[in-house]
């Protein structure tokens, strides 16, 4: 459901501590009030040192994704806007699954160009950002089709990509300081969740998304300068888990079968060999097998 | 001390958890429920809750859904104390070599069936075991030390030099290892293996082993108790791998070098390792041996092996109650006295993955299953008929396991069980491992771990169903249809149409004697000695050939040729001819026969009589000219099973056959009949044609090496009359020409129909002189081909007063078996056009083609300009002279076509009248008497002309029998730079600057395409027609051989209920019948049910193309209407969130779709009611995505009727009398 936000109030405000925004940013920074009828965001937008884009950031909310839609719709989320929480009530994944979001990790959605140069363009350029974003701060992660980064088979992170009309939104959640426990392994989910912080990485989130954000800029600059698509999609490949391994397909429609995951196709879709041939899907998810 | 009866008494009715699955999880119960007498009980996820392996429990502790649920030791372990589980056994895989488990179980009061934690950890850790090794002079595979970061990985690797292996040191089951062969891929690889190894171990240290490249893989299997006891059993080659993965055990090493010796320093070393940490359980010691027999210690597993089967059988013990019993306290029962081997053990894994592509796995029904028994057999499976087989965990579906008292009787039986192995429905390895068996270099032992990369012809074998399987699914095919669509004759007929009568002809029982009349087979000099010596006229049978390539479209079968072959080799003949023409090709491209084993079955059905094949000079049997190694290859295989090759050449240039001379010359069993075409014009007359002869004769001389007298004696000189244009006295002429120079020289006269001078021409050449003669059986006799052989005999016989010699009772008896098969192809392959056409003697076109082209006009719209065409071939033909046969007959046929059809697109039928009128008036006209006009107007003739043409003009085809045409034509033909076309014209043979083929790169060629090496014959047809090979191969492999299928039934199937009887290549006999012909489903398919045999089956047919979407199948929205709301694009819809009825507002989310990986949110555009939703998902919930198109309709909109005055909210209904929401009065 959309939120039909109303700006209120604005205020400029002084220097102050905030426990998770680092003092570079707070020089400088005005709020604003927005609400309906089932909630109220005090929003503070922040002077963001080392970029020219607008960042926001909120204690707490129900997803960033809702919020980034907000404040679209009220004309304060020009492109590259980005949004950070530090807790989410109804984070949102894939297909309106709940991302739970303790304090401590990353959860921001940030407002995209909509280049149509095929239509996989925002996902993929967004898992290739924090894949490489995360190289730059020393940690390997491989990309699990289409969404999950994973740092040593666990899940740490996830992309959802919204669209509505022409405005392309990604939010992004990545485990920092915790993960989900263990009872999440009890239904379904493939994977067990993980958090950087087990492995003694230690990254605040703002600065996570700043590198983020830089590569994300970066890529995108790449792809409107002329770069091949095809070289963005081989970065990918390198960096994606299950390559050349066994691994369960789970279909749009149909059953799900065995495959060996074989690479990226050029529009962003996935590369198996089944038994019947070589074959592309465009959506549908990977599931490991168990040994 | 407990023994092991004190155990089975502790143990009796106390329940046993088999935590894992499949393969392991039956094997284990089954050791449980026997001299133990204790309870199975097994894990089991949902996915596996009924799979066939659970049978052996008697109690499942259920996971739920999580597939990975087996690998979570303290959730198994909290149900186990529910269930009151006594003790776990881990089997292999999963948890069975996590550290914890023994500690967890053993903190939970469960005995753990295995070593203790320390036991695992001192073992199993694969680099605590190099250390223990080392310190106990046991060698070890060189390597570093221990587990080691990148740098020292990297200095390790420098060291030892490379190859080296990245391998974890939690790992095990040859998985977790990474091979480096450069050093610049060693980082990414160990940050990759390091990744894989902590996902899958849960341990991401790694340590680094030199690559031993020359090396088998052989390990031993002990067993220890508590007590200190150690017994070592003989060794397990495992050294047939892939990938590091074990694909055949063997028991002991068929190894040629293993030696008594080297058993007994690997026993020890085992016992050893076992000994110094005091481990107990079972445990499995791997080397690795080179050929000089040094030995390196790899690992030890710590469990019990996939291989362990082949132990147990060896020595004819079970492993697992002797683990079972020890982990409960017994006294190990094994000794050197009481333990030996007696047998030889092999086990093959059979995997459901595909060999043939990468080992791609596979899931889903199992269709069939039948498992191999018998004496010597072990199976141990989790499959069974009709399971599911799961994507989510390994391949593996059965181990089988043959065993014997000697090695050669051992291999035999696993190739027996092989053969008898059917899992259907999946791709399985089963085929891979009967290569593996029948391997020369496996079964000589002596092969090292790299046995399987360097032998892909492993991978080549016919992954095929049994025949009548494949014959079933060919049957339905042409069943759901009413049609055979593989036959090429279009949709002749259909599901509701008429039926033949069932194909059941009578056969008149054959004489026991052998034929009267013999010909010398296999001799040239004595067959043409006795032809010419005879005093008789002879007769060539062409009712399998010519008759039927003219009249039956060339359908007529191999299966039926079986049928009248046996009949026709005890008439007396001359020859059957039975191949060549367009036969071969058709045969090839619409009956998926093999022409070359066609001809190899003819000599079996029809031993006696000679076999005779035509061909065309330059292109032999193909489809373009063939180069001299390629002619030779064909010749070659020609001469096999054909003892007269007929050899023809449309422009009767002489030297395009001389190189099939040779090669058939060569041949002292076969004879060579160089054929001259004939056609009877000015020009071409008798004198014309001596030159031929005198040129023909010459060649042979030259090529034999004889004189031209001797010469003539040793070949068959054929004259061909394809459309039956030479009247009886021109033809009488000429053969007595013929016979008064060459006296010696034998005379083959082929004449056909059309004209309906057949008898009587024929009569005139056999009385000038001709030796033999071409005829068919009466029944199948018909308007395109030869005439009838017993009423020309009798017209030669009475009428000219030559002798003949046929044994005219069993010419009538094939006759009545003929008679019978006829009607079949007259019904389905009859030309469209028929009857006796006497102006071919002026248009010329011949017997074969006349009904084809004229049909093909038809076909086209212009049947009202044939007779113009026919117009136009008069006289073309005494403007460019050659003769109408292959493929001169085509050529001037679409001359014809193409010159009147473009005249009449440029003027309708005036100016195709005008057309005609200029050829009249011009055709063999001379120059000087042509007036300006006519000489300008004569232009438009050959304007339309096709490169064919054009080619054939330039000389390309070879020298123009009576030179080139005026030049005229050139300019007619090519326009005003027609003197540059002329300078390159040539009169050589077009053979001479062909290029070699090169064989051997179009040999792999096929080969890769068909994943198998291809027969001689397969590569044979594939050079001569590329396409309809590889369709006929491909055919073959998947639906069996056609000619199986009685004759009705190939061309119009089976109806429901009736029952057809057919035996399989192997002689073997069948039935099947139709249950049901489904009705066509949206996507265009219709399901045939049927029984084959005792088996019911079920086969989908492709017989419409599939009902589209978007315009047509599904609604698409009208974007002029504001209450339609559509798919943005096409996708997934995941989720639909209003139903009919819903009030919406504006910019509410309605519904949202997934496009590959985006989510696209569609809003309302209005504040309205929902009165219609035509699709809906609810992913979250059940897991299905509902497919959308791009501008479908997804919802429809409604003004919302009114609003209630009090509370505002919509009233959805105008009938309504109080709000619904507030109650108040409207």
């Amino acid at each position: 459901m959309m939120d039909n936000h109303s700006v209120t109030k604005k205020t400029k405000g002084q220097s102050l501590s905030h426990k998770s925004i680092p003092p570079a940013f707070l020089s400088s920074w005005t709020t604003l009030t927005l609400s309906n009828d089932q909630e109220t965001h005090t929003v503070r937008k922040l002077d963001n040192p080392h970029t020219d884009h607008v960042l926001f950031h909120v204690d707490t909310c129900l997803s960033t994704m809702n919020l980034a839609w907000s404040l679209f719709e009220t004309d304060h989320f020009p492109l590259w806007s980005s949004v950070l929480s530090d807790h989410q009530y109804q984070g949102r994944g894939q297909f309106n699954r709940l991302w739970i979001s303790e304090p401590g990790n990353l959860y921001v959605t940030v407002r995209l160009p909509d280049l149509t140069k095929g239509q996989a363009t925002a996902p993929l350029m967004t898992a290739l950002a924090v894949n490489q974003a995360l190289g730059r701060l020393g940690i390997d992660s491989e990309f699990k089709w289409p969404n999950d980064i994973l740092v040593h088979r666990k899940k740490i992170g996830g992309i959802l990509v919204e669209q509505r009309t022409g405005t392309v939104m990604a939010g992004i959640g990545v485990n920092l300081a915790s993960a989900p426990s263990m009872s999440a392994m009890r239904d379904t989910s493939p994977l067990s969740p993980g958090f950087l912080g087990e492995w003694g990485f230690s990254l605040s989130p703002f600065d996570l998304w700043l590198t983020i954000l830089d590569e994300l800029l970066s890529l995108f600059a790449q792809l409107s300068d002329g770069m091949e698509w095809s070289v963005f999609i081989t970065a990918l490949e390198k960096a994606m888990a299950f390559k050349d391994e066994k691994i369960v397909f789970i279909p749009p429609q149909g059953p799900e079968f065995s495959a060996v995951l074989t690479g990226l196709s050029p529009e962003g879709g996935i590369c198996l060999q089944t038994v019947d041939g070589e074959k592309t899907f465009l959506s549908g998810s990977i599931l490991p097998v168990v040994h | 001390m407990k023994t092991f009866e004190d155990i089975c008494k502790e143990i009796k009715g106390k329940k046993i958890l088999v935590a894992n699955r499949g393969i392991a999880a039956r094997r284990i119960s089954r050791t449980i429920r026997e001299l133990l007498n204790a309870t199975p009980v097994m894990t089991v996820t949902d996915v596996d809750k009924t799979a066939p392996f659970t049978a052996g429990a008697k109690e499942l502790v259920l996971l739920g859904q999580n597939p990975r649920a087996y690998l979570d030791i303290d959730r198994i372990i909290e149900f186990a104390k529910k269930q009151g589980i006594a003790a776990i056994h881990p089997g292999w895989g999963f948890a069975s070599e996590d550290s914890s488990f023994p500690d967890k179980c053993e903190k939970a009061g469960i005995l753990f069936i295995g070593p203790t934690t320390d036991g695992m950890e001192l073992l199993g850790n694969k680099v605590k075991v190099r250390d223990l090794a080392r310190s106990l002079d046991i060698p070890v595979v060189p390597g570093s030390i221990g587990a080691v970061d990148v740098e020292t990985a990297r200095q390790v690797a420098i060291d030892m030099g490379l190859p080296v292996m990245l391998k974890a040191e939690g790992g095990g089951g040859g998985r977790g290892i990474y091979e480096v062969h450069d050093l610049e891929q060693l980082e990414s690889a160990f940050s990759k293996a390091s990744a894989l190894a902590h996902a899958s171990f849960g341990n991401p240290r790694l340590f680094v082993e030199k690559l031993l490249t020359s090396v088998r893989h052989i390990e031993i299997q002990t067993v220890a108790d508590r007590y200190g006891n150690v017994f070592a059993f003989d060794e397990r080659d495992c050294t047939v791998q892939r990938n590091h993965q074990k694909l055949v055990e063997i028991t002991p090493s068929p190894w040629p070098k293993m030696t008594e010796e080297l058993r007994t320093r690997l026993k020890d070393y085992s016992k050893k390792l076992v000994k110094a940490v005091g481990y107990y359980s079972l445990a499995t010691v791997e080397f690795l041996v080179d050929d000089d027999l040094n030995v390196y210690l790899i690992e030890v597993n710590t469990r019990l092996q996939v291989e362990h089967g082949i132990t147990e059988s060896r020595y004819g013990i079970d492993l697992v109650e002797e683990q079972i019993a020890i982990a409960f306290g017994a006294e190990l029962r094994f000794n050197e006295e009481n333990t030996r081997p007696i047998a030889h053990a092999i086990q093959v894994r059979i995997n459901c993955e595909d060999p043939r592509h990468g080992f791609t796995p596979n899931s889903g029904l199992i269709t069939r299953y039948l498992s191999p028994g018998g004496p010597g057999i072990r199976v141990d499976s989790c499959i069974s008929g009709g399971h599911e087989f799961p994507p989510y965990y390994d391949s593996a579906a059965a181990l089988l396991i043959a065993y014997g008292r000697e090695w050669n009787k051992t291999l035999a039986t696993m190739e027996r069980a092989l053969n008898e192995y059917v899992i259907g429905g999946l791709k399985t390895t089963i085929p891979f491992h009967l290569r593996i068996i029948k391997n020369r270099i496996f079964r000589s032992g002596d092969y090292n771990t790299r046995f399987v990369s360097v032998t892909p012809e492993l991978m080549y074998y016919k992954d095929l169903d049994p025949e009548a399987l494949r014959l079933s699914r060919l049957t339905a095919e042409i069943s759901a249809r009413g049609f055979n669509p593989f036959v090429q004759l279009g949709e002749y007929r259909g599901l509701s149409d008429k039926r033949m009568p069932e194909f059941a002809p009578v056969l008149p029982s054959l004489p026991k004697t052998s034929a009267d009349i013999i010909y010398p087979r296999k001799d040239r000099k004595a067959l043409l000695d006795y032809v010419r010596d005879s005093g008789r006229i002879h007769f060539t049978d062409t009712t399998p050939r010519d008759i039927t390539q003219s009249n039956s479209g060339n359908r007529f079968r191999l299966a039926e040729d079986i049928i009248v072959g046996p009949y026709l080799d005890r008439c007396g003949f001359f020859s059957i001819e039975n191949g060549g023409g367009a036969h071969f090709h058709v045969a090839l491209m619409a009956n998926m026969t093999y022409p070359f084993n066609e001809a190899r079955i003819w000599d079996q059905i029809a031993p006696t009589t000679l076999k005779q094949i035509l061909v065309r000079s330059t292109n032999l049997l193909g489809y373009k000219p063939q180069p001299k190694n390629l002619m030779q290859l064909t010749g070659e295989m020609i001469c096999e099973h054909h003892d007269i090759v007929r050899c023809f050449d449309f422009l009767n240039h002489v030297e395009n056959m001389a190189p099939l001379a040779e090669v058939v010359m060569a041949a002292k069993g076969n004879v060579f009949e160089p054929a001259i075409s004939l056609s009877w014009a000015k020009g071409f007359d008798v004198p014309h044609y001596m030159n031929v002869v005198d040129e023909i004769v010459a060649m042979i001389a030259r090529i034999s090496g004889l004189s031209v007298k001797k010469a003539q004696k040793d070949f068959i000189l054929g004259l061909k009359d394809m459309a039956g244009v030479c009247p009886p006295r021109f033809i009488s002429s000429l053969v007595a020409a013929i016979r008064e120079k060459y006296p010696e020289l034998v005379i083959h006269y082929h004449r056909h129909f059309t004209d309906g001078l057949f008898t009587p021409a024929v009569g005139a050449a056999a009385k000038a002189g001709a030796h033999i003669v071409d005829t068919a059986i009466g029944s199948s006799v018909r308007w395109y081909g030869q005439g009838e052989v017993l009423s020309t005999a009798a017209y030669i016989e009475e009428e000219m007063g030559l002798k003949t010699a046929l044994n005219k009772d069993m010419i009538r008896t094939c006759n009545f078996v003929l008679k019978q098969i006829m009607p079949y192809y007259d019904r389905y392959t009859a030309p469209y056009f028929q009857g006796i056409d006497h102006d071919v003697i002026s248009h010329g076109m011949p017997g074969g083609a006349t009904s084809s082209s004229q049909e093909g006009a038809m076909k086209q719209g212009y049947i009202r300009l044939l007779p113009y065409m026919l117009r136009f071939l008069a006289g073309t033909r005494q403007i460019v002279r050659y003769h109408d046969v292959t493929p001169g007959s085509q050529i001037t046929w679409n001359t014809a076509f193409l010159a009147v059809t473009g005249a009449f697109k440029r003027g309708g039928e005036d100016e195709v009248a005008h057309l005609l009128w200029v050829m009249e008036s011009v055709a063999g006209v001379p120059d000087n008497r042509l007036s300006d006009d006519l000489k300008k107007e004569r232009l438009i003739l050959y304007k339309e002309s096709n490169d064919a043409f054009r080619n054939l003009l330039l000389g390309k085809f070879g020298k123009m029998p009576l030179g080139f045409p005026p030049d005229w034509v050139y300019e007619s033909t090519f326009g005003p730079d027609y003197r540059k076309h002329m300078a390159q014209r040539t009169e050589d043979s077009p053979l001479i600057a062909l290029e070699k083929i090169d064989i051997q790169s179009e040999t792999e060629s096929l080969t890769a395409q068909i994943e198998r090496t291809p027969t001689r014959e397969e590569l044979a047809l594939y050079l001569n027609h590329p396409g309809d090979a590889l369709k006929t191969i491909i055919f073959r492999h998947n639906f069996g051989n056609p000619n199986r299928l009685p004759l009705d039934v190939w061309f119009e199937g089976l109806t429901v209920g009736r029952e057809m009887n057919f035996c399989d290549t192997d002689g073997k006999p069948h039935k099947m019948s139709i249950i049901d012909i489904g009705p066509v489903d949206p996507q265009g398919v219709s399901n045939v049910r049927y029984h084959l045999d005792d088996e019911t089956f079920n086969h989908p047919v492709q017989v419409a193309e599939p009902v589209r979407g978007g315009v047509g199948g599904t609604e698409m929205a009208d974007k002029s209407n504001p209450c339609h709301v559509a798919s943005p694009s096409t996708g997934d819809l995941w989720v639909m969130y209003v139903k009919p009825g819903d009030t919406v507002v504006k910019g509410e989310e309605l519904f949202n779709i997934t496009i590959m990986k985006q989510e696209k949110a569609v809003i309302s555009p209005m504040d309205g009611i929902v009165e219609r939703v035509l699709k809906t998902a609810d992913y979250k919930h059940d897991k299905h995505m509902t497919p959308v198109r791009e501008g479908e309709l997804l919802i429809v909109l409604g003004p919302i009727p009114k609003r209630c005055g009090k509370c505002h909210s919509p009233i959805k209904d105008e009938s309504f009398k109080f709000c619904p929401a507030c109650g108040a009065g409207l």
